[in-house]
């Protein structure tokens, strides 16, 4: 008990107050810090998920038309001939009054059923829309009506005769720009859209630096304490990330198929370390000409070697790529078959969260400046491919690995990322 | 040394330098903002403000004073900002009827007596208790403390001791603090409304 006393009043409060502690909640420190350093790679992030939502959306919206026109028997997908190419090309024909030219050679010409309606209702082609779907949809093919632009007939000749030359390549190249759409669109382009959950981990290459080392004289040990070797100094677990992405394909022939498209690639590895004082890790660059480079310092709170606690460090990658393919059916038929497939992927690092070792292998610590922004991965699968309804499903899996550092140049440790996953595929024929 | 290194990280802006910084300290300043709050998640929304202001504006610290004291008082001016903006406060500082205030005791864990002088400051009024916290733990004046919460300095003075007088018989009434032998309450004890 204390004694009461007016003149100790404040004392008596400082000291028991002081004595008294509170202890924040993690999210304290997890706010504060997104508050100093807004996470800059959501941007980009969500602008790409946005990409590949939209551009998914708009595909299987398409995908649904080509599925009413196909549904049709006897129709072919001719949908992508401009509706209002063909509609003006017809007005000005009427404009020179044509129809009784077309009707003559009706009877001299064979006739499709192209023709036919051309010749029978070309009046009304104008004002009436469902005709021109009917031309759209009812065609077998398209020709050039014979009946207009080859009519041997002299009235016809006269009338043709009076057509603008222009007026007449309009109705030619339209045609043969629309014969040239078929050809390109007829290869089957496919659109893919793909999950990838994977095991991430990462390759280490280095050597304690000459000058940072500071047990030369010791003999090579596996003991993280003198190690020399950066795989001996640091201990790392593989740990679960993700990619997901959006492809096209377009079939060369029957086996091969180019890809491209845009992907997202989430690499996480953990690394066992200890919580300790703060010190300077000193990251030492490669020397590169006369007198080198500048080391970096930074603070360190984390030891690969001793500290007062355990802690495990999530070193995390966000990516964007763009894939550039090339598929090959080894074996199968169109509802089931076996397929590899390699790519190459320019990539940009849209974010990290990573702890890098100093060059004395004893600390942990974020030096983004050492990061390598843009990289390249390689990535090869062997796909089981099966046909289901209009989709195409494929179970892949998958090696993907980082071809150049994850760190600069400068820096004397080189980390290549590698994913090991099995990637999920929904595949749809855009026809 | 290793305040030194911290405080050099910090101006960098190095995340881990100010996680340290905010490891070492956010304990003690949070049981500041604790003593000036409501309910603790007021409490911790002070402590982040406060380490916002502290990490965006360390490179005006001089190193005469110590980076405590420098933090402490962010915490202390940040603490009574987020009060003034609580219309509550302002009603609460014009309250000067000490006599009626019921006292929760419910809500004061009886363990440790740190604990208890914390929490009985935290049961008074919140007008009393800030200029308490300001005058008494903190040691501003009674001038300063008028110019940081727009009240006259002898309101300052008047707040203070009644707050006082009412945390004196908490704390009696607690048995947190003994009873001084005087000839007068010998005869005529402290009695608590």
């Amino acid at each position: 008990m204390n004694k009461y006393s007016p003149d100790n009043f404040e004392t008596f409060l400082k000291d028991k107050t002081k004595q008294y502690m509170v202890y924040p909640s993690d999210e304290v420190w997890s706010n504060i810090d997104n508050k100093l350093r807004p996470k800059r790679y959501l941007a980009p992030l969500f602008i790409s998920l946005f990409i590949i939502s939209i551009s998914s959306g708009l595909i299987l919206m398409n995908t649904k038309e080509e599925k009413i026109v196909l549904s049709k028997p006897g129709h072919i997908a001719y949908s992508f001939i401009e509706k209002d190419l063909i509609k003006n090309s017809y007005t000005k024909l009427e404009n020179i009054k044509i129809v009784a030219a077309a009707k003559q050679k009706r009877k001299a010409t064979p006739i499709t059923k192209f023709n036919t309606l051309i010749n029978e209702d070309i009046a009304n082609v104008e004002a009436n829309d469902e005709l021109f779907t009917e031309i759209l949809h009812g065609s077998d093919k398209i020709e050039l009506p014979a009946g207009i632009l080859h009519s041997t007939d002299a009235k016809s000749k006269n009338l043709h005769s009076t057509i603008n030359p222009d007026k007449k390549n309009i109705i030619a190249s339209t045609i043969e720009s629309v014969i040239a759409k078929a050809r390109i669109i007829g290869k089957n382009a496919q659109w893919q859209f793909y999950l990838t959950p994977s095991l991430s981990y990462r390759r280490l290459e280095g050597k304690a630096t000459s000058t940072a080392y500071q047990y030369a004289s010791f003999p090579y040990s596996t003991n993280s304490l003198f190690a020399r070797d950066v795989n001996d100094a640091v201990k790392q677990h593989p740990s679960i990330g993700f990619e997901v992405g959006t492809a096209m394909r377009y079939p060369l022939n029957n086996k091969l198929s180019l890809k491209t498209g845009l992907q997202f690639n989430y690499n996480r590895y953990q690394i066992d370390a200890y919580s300790g004082v703060p010190v300077l890790a000193t990251y030492g660059m490669n020397s590169y000409g006369f007198g080198g480079r500048t080391p970096i310092n930074t603070v360190s709170i984390y030891s690969n070697t001793d500290g007062y606690r355990k802690t495990t460090l999530n070193n995390e990658h966000i990516l964007l790529s763009i894939p550039i393919g090339m598929e090959y059916e080894i074996v199968g038929n169109k509802n089931l078959n076996l397929s590899i497939a390699t790519s190459i992927q320019p990539s940009y690092l849209i974010g990290n969260n990573a702890y890098l070792i100093s060059t004395n292998l004893k600390n942990y610590a974020k030096e983004p400046s050492l990061s390598r922004r843009w990289n390249l991965n390689s990535a090869v699968e062997a796909s089981v491919n099966f046909q289901s309804g209009s989709y195409r499903w494929s179970i892949a899996p998958q090696y993907r690995y980082q071809l150049l550092s994850s760190f600069k140049n400068k820096y004397p440790i080189k980390e290549n990322l590698l994913d090991l996953g099995l990637k999920f595929g929904v595949i749809k024929t855009i026809r | 040394m290793v305040e030194e290194i911290l405080l050099e990280g910090c101006k960098k802006n190095d995340s881990t330098a100010q996680q340290e910084l905010y490891n070492k300290y956010s304990p003690k300043m949070l049981s500041v903002c604790y003593r000036y709050a409501k309910t603790r998640e007021d409490a911790e929304d002070m402590l982040q403000e406060g380490f916002i202001k502290v990490f965006t504006q360390i490179h005006q610290f001089e190193s005469r004073g110590s980076l405590e004291g420098w933090i402490l008082r962010i915490m202390v001016h940040t603490c009574i900002n987020h009060l003034k903006k609580n219309k509550r406060f302002n009603e609460n500082m014009d309250l000067l009827h000490a006599e009626n205030i019921l006292i929760k005791e419910d809500h004061i864990p009886a363990t440790l007596q740190a604990k208890q002088v914390v929490e009985s400051i935290r049961s008074l009024p919140i007008g009393y208790r800030t200029v308490l916290n300001l005058y008494a733990i903190e040691g501003y004046s009674h001038k300063e403390i008028g110019a940081m919460l727009d009240i006259e300095e002898s309101t300052s003075r008047s707040q203070y001791t009644r707050a006082k007088s009412l945390l004196e018989n908490i704390l009696l009434k607690r048995n947190i603090l003994s009873q001084p032998l005087t000839i007068k309450n010998w005869f005529s004890p402290v009695k608590v409304k």
